[in-house]
């Protein structure tokens, strides 16, 4: 097991549990996931073994266990306590008089807390990368916990196109939230007031007074919340910023600070050696998480070929033998079957058998495109349903590379089938909206709707590594381009499933 | 004889392949110029024997799908394509409908209807579908009835749209495709067929 990772936890966990706003946590609904989560978290680590993810159930050994838990720590669990922690990301939207004021700072507070917390387990993890390289060691990280500081704001650099001002707390000062992180030449400085969190890079020496040195030209990144327009959500660029791009953001952060830190140390001391530690090291940790990933992968896809093929023989037995059987009762019973019954009946089989095929190979997407074939889909839907559906798509799709219309397929029917299995619906729509760069595709329905805790009770109660695996196939498109996967539903309003993809800069 | 109509063929089915020839060179105004039964061989033919009609099949051997095939063939000058193909589902069927072919034919049809729809399209009647395709044999769908009864009351596209929450361009597009389906020519049609079948008279859904 990973020591670091497993101090990065706990250190999240107690920061969560003593820093958090009991208001703000108690709105979130994040006390109790917290206490779900250490509980099982405990139980995990006791075992060997890790319950939460259902996928890992079938581990052998406890040693793979383990390290397959401790990657899934790094990514997945840090992502997913970010994601119920950013307000804008929970089940319902609060509206704009029950998050104001106190709320917006009380939010505030929150999410510095935690990206805080992201930032030193950073830190901490980097640490330990540089301890393994002598030279390297005037690169650890020093972090400074997040505190309230009022300064005079007679120094302020605030960029002036913004018309949040900090909570005036006296004549002529203002109080911010701030925490760092620090090599011995560059500082992190991180400061939130009011739903605005800003982030400078600051030279060490200069951190004495904040408020001048933070420049303009020194602002990396801003994080808004609008309490007009969207109470409770935080943008980026004035775009809503999901859990993995607040992870991305402080990724990125981090990253100048480390950057701008080693070059320091390659002009005065060192050399370009350092880069190539520096970056060998990097690479380790990569390849380190990328090895975790790749076996949980594995695992994961073994289940789902044995979930497939239990699928298939399903099907076979109960649509088309049933089928075939029902045909051949008639032919033999005492009312014999006209010929166009049945050539009905063996149309239906024929259909039945075609959709089996279908579903395993779509060699229909190779011949038609993702277009065509998704209409067909929503027409297969309907004649099933016999809902009312609608498929928009008014321009022609690019030609995306046929790993991503495959994985755009696939989310899309799961979508749909989910739709047909529980939502009631009676109006399904699919809509495909392309722009110069970006492809959105919506699953509309007006059917019942879920909470989103449901569903993924749903998917543990059910056993399913779920042979879809929407979430992990938008992550396969983002080895082509940045994509977006969201789904959104509400007792009694239906649900939308959203897929966005900027196809025009891929990585 | 003078005006002929020159087909060629293009299919990778042996025994249909024989079929159509036979039955079709026995229509006397109807001469098959050649066959083929694959794609490549099929675009070098029809480049030198310039015939009237393609009856072209969607799958065939060798060729990169049929999506590229019929936009090979239709890009010749002068030959109307005519798709022959035991492909049934409508999004299929509007996809290579969108691509400019002058009729598709299902391949349950008898030679006759082939040679049928061939004379109707050379008189210009543009597309021709398989009857089974056509009103009767297919199922208004569910948003298509909505659709329908709303043209019945004589609501606009732009009102439709905004009532189904849909683009005026998907309610066209929806439009185009029922009069596909029932063989109607205009709007106008559309509506007196809608009204005529009592959609007016329905209940809207909420």
């Amino acid at each position: 097991m990973n020591p670091i990772v497993d101090r990065t936890i706990d250190e999240f966990l107690k920061y969560l549990n003593e820093v958090m706003p009991p208001l703000v946590a108690d709105k979130l609904g994040i006390t109790e996931r917290l206490e779900r989560a250490s509980a099982v978290n405990k139980v995990g680590i006791e075992s060997g073994q890790f319950g939460r993810f259902s996928n890992l159930r079938e581990y052998s050994s406890v040693d793979m266990g383990r390290r397959a838990q401790a990657a899934i720590y790094q990514s997945l669990w840090l992502r997913e306590l970010a994601y119920r922690m950013v307000p804008g990301i929970k089940e319902s939207n609060p509206s704009a008089e029950e998050f104001a004021g106190e709320e917006i700072e009380e939010a505030t507070r929150a999410l510095m807390t935690l990206l805080f917390a992201t930032l030193k387990g950073l830190a901490l993890e980097f640490n330990a990368l540089v301890s393994e390289v002598p030279a390297l060691a005037q690169l650890r990280l020093s972090t400074t916990e997040v505190s309230e500081v009022r300064e005079d704001s007679a120094n302020q650099a605030v960029d002036s196109d913004s018309d949040r001002k900090p909570v005036r707390t006296g004549k002529n000062s203002v109080t911010y939230l701030r925490c760092r992180a620090s090599s011995s030449t560059w500082s992190l400085s991180m400061r939130g007031a009011h739903g605005r969190i800003e982030f400078f890079l600051v030279p060490v020496l200069e951190i004495f007074k904040f408020s001048r040195s933070e420049t303009p030209g020194r602002l990396k990144s801003v994080l808004q919340m609008d309490d007009k327009s969207a109470p409770g959500i935080w943008s980026i660029d004035s775009l809503p910023a999901d859990p993995d791009e607040l992870y991305y953001l402080i990724r990125g952060v981090f990253k100048t600070l480390v950057f701008a830190s080693a070059q320091g140390l390659k002009d005065d001391m060192i050399g370009p050696a350092i880069f190539e530690n520096l970056e060998g090291a990097a690479l380790r940790a990569t390849v380190r998480e990328l090895l975790l990933a790749e076996q949980n992968m594995a695992q994961k896809i073994v289940s789902q070929q044995e979930e497939i093929q239990n699928r298939i023989a399903r099907d076979l037995h109960d649509a088309v033998i049933a089928d075939i059987m029902t045909l051949k009762r008639q032919l033999t019973g005492d009312r014999k079957l006209d010929d166009s019954e049945l050539i009905d009946g063996l149309d239906q089989v024929s259909q039945r058998l075609r959709e089996i095929c279908h579903d395993l190979a779509p060699r229909d997407l190779i011949d038609w495109g993702l277009k065509t074939v998704i209409a067909d889909l929503l027409e297969r839907v309907e004649q099933r349903t016999g809902c009312d559906c609608t498929f928009e798509c008014e321009r022609d799709l690019p030609e995306f590379p046929y790993p991503v219309q495959l994985h755009v397929y696939r989310i899309v029917q799961e979508s749909l089938t989910n739709i047909e299995k529980y939502a009631e619906a009676s109006r399904i729509v699919v809509n495909i909206e392309v722009s110069d760069n970006i492809a959105k595709f919506i699953i509309r329905d007006n059917g019942k709707g879920v909470e989103i805790g449901e569903v993924d009770a749903r998917k543990a109660k059910e056993g399913g590594t779920g042979l879809s695996g929407t979430k992990e196939r938008a992550e396969m498109i983002r080895c082509y381009y940045p994509a977006r996967l969201r789904f959104e539903s509400e007792p009694g309003k239906g649900s939308t499933t959203t897929l966005e993809m900027r196809y025009n800069d891929s990585i | 004889m003078m005006n002929r109509i020159g087909v060629l063929i293009v299919e990778d089915h042996q025994v249909t392949l024989e079929g159509l020839t036979t039955g079709l060179s026995r229509e006397a105004d109807i001469e098959v110029l050649g066959t083929a039964t694959t794609s490549d061989q099929g675009l070098e033919m029809a480049v030198s024997l310039k015939p009237n009609i393609i009856l072209l099949d969607l799958h065939l051997p060798g060729s990169t799908g049929p999506k590229t095939t019929v936009k090979s063939f239709c890009s010749i000058d002068g030959a109307h394509v005519i798709v022959f193909s035991g492909e049934n589902r409508m999004a299929f069927i509007q996809t290579v409908l969108s691509m400019g072919v002058a009729g598709y034919l299902l391949k349950s049809e008898n030679v006759g209807t082939v040679a049928d729809a061939m004379r109707q399209v050379m008189i210009g009647k543009k597309p021709v579908l398989s009857a089974e395709l056509v009103s009767g044999e297919t199922k208004v769908t569910r948003s298509e009835q909505e659709v329908l009864k709303m043209l019945a009351r004589g609501m606009k596209y732009n009102e439709i749209a905004e009532r189904r929450q849909a683009s005026p361009a998907t309610v066209r597009k929806q439009c185009e495709l029922l009069l596909l389906k029932h063989g109607l020519e205009s709007r106008e049609q559309l509506i007196a067929w809608a009204v005529q079948s009592g959609y007016g008279n329905l209940e809207l859904e909420p």
